[in-house]
């Protein structure tokens, strides 16, 4: 076998050093996606936090003897985020970003990942309220 | 550093105006997925070409053009910020992977940068945010980054082959030379 050349070494080391945070990624999701309590029927009773720029401004349950109920969350200069809140769920209706995204992200009903709203610096998060320690904790 | 070879200055403007065509064209595909950060990044591939072309300042320098002119023609304040941190990160962490890869396996390069990319778009979103949530992301960028960098780096590779064949090519780094490009393509 001939010597590796020293760009040829580095691709390998390169490669391994890529396939080392592709490998975490994929067994994180799958681990997150495919556990039984990502598909359990029966959750706990859920809380969502709707946060603008970082700041913790509502705080909804989406339990069953809620009322559905639809409200705005400004963020000045005429930006906004209309907010459907219900049982089990919550989602952006319309909003002024540009991209939708918020909108595409549909209706949450699991505390998995987080709606977020970029140009509007928006993050609704969905977590379980029986819980006294969460599940996960993300840095 | 002396005043810029007009051929050279006028190669490096072609080039910035593609990527902002290219970065406008993209931008009204709408987004696959309903995920932030998610997308082909279809005008880094005039980054890798310039960075393979030329070197990271004039890298630099297209990229610069490209974010600042999107962010005046179409974006907002914010979309400008995470450009810029997406951009900046892509192209250094692209520059040190060309320097110790001498500017072979581009695909890989690329898929480094979009990385990168994604990276700096997540640690923008952290710090704009400051929700710690928004991290669950991560993974979900890091896949679609190794998908989408192996996308813009196997069109960059193309792009170039493209580019050496025409007549006003712009001329090679000192040290390589056609045949180079063809036998980086069948090494992998």
């Amino acid at each position: 076998m001939h010597r590796m050349k020293p760009y040829q070494r580095n691709a390998l080391v390169l490669t391994c050093l890529l396939l080392l945070p592709a490998l975490l990624s994929a067994v994180w999701i799958g681990a997150e996606y495919l556990s039984p309590k990502a598909r359990s029927t029966e959750s706990p009773p859920l809380t969502a936090d709707v946060y603008r720029d970082g700041e913790l401004i509502h705080t909804l349950p989406l339990s069953a003897d809620e009322k559905p109920r639809t409200f705005t969350v400004n963020s000045g200069e005429g930006d906004y985020n209309e907010i459907w809140a219900g049982e089990g769920g919550i989602g952006v209706l319309s909003a002024s970003c540009p991209d939708q995204l918020c909108v595409k992200q549909g209706i949450r009903e699991d505390s998995l990942l987080p709606i977020v709203c970029l140009p509007n610096r928006l993050v609704i998060q969905i977590r379980e309220e029986s819980e006294v320690t969460p599940d996960i904790i993300t840095y | 550093m002396g005043p810029m070879p007009v051929r050279k200055l006028t190669s490096l403007s072609l080039l910035a105006a593609l990527s902002l065509a290219i970065y406008a064209a993209e931008s009204a595909i709408p987004p696959l997925v309903p995920i932030p950060g998610i997308k082909l990044g279809l005008a880094n591939i005039i980054t890798l070409v310039v960075l393979k072309e030329y070197a990271p300042p004039e890298a630099f320098c297209v990229l610069s053009v490209r974010i600042l002119l999107s962010g005046l023609l179409f974006g907002q304040a914010v979309s400008l910020l995470y450009s810029l941190a997406g951009g900046v990160l892509c192209l250094l962490s692209m520059s040190l992977a060309c320097r110790l890869l001498d500017g072979h396996y581009l695909p890989l390069i690329s898929i480094l940068g979009a990385v990168f990319h994604n990276l700096g778009q997540i640690l923008t979103a952290l710090l704009l945010t400051a929700v710690p949530g928004v991290v669950a992301y991560l993974p979900f960028l890091i896949l679609s980054g190794i998908v989408t960098g192996l996308f813009t780096g196997a069109c960059a590779r193309f792009t170039l082959r493209i580019l050496r064949r025409l007549p006003s090519a712009p001329p090679s780094a000192p040290g390589e030379d056609g045949a180079g490009s063809a036998r980086s393509g069948s090494e992998e």
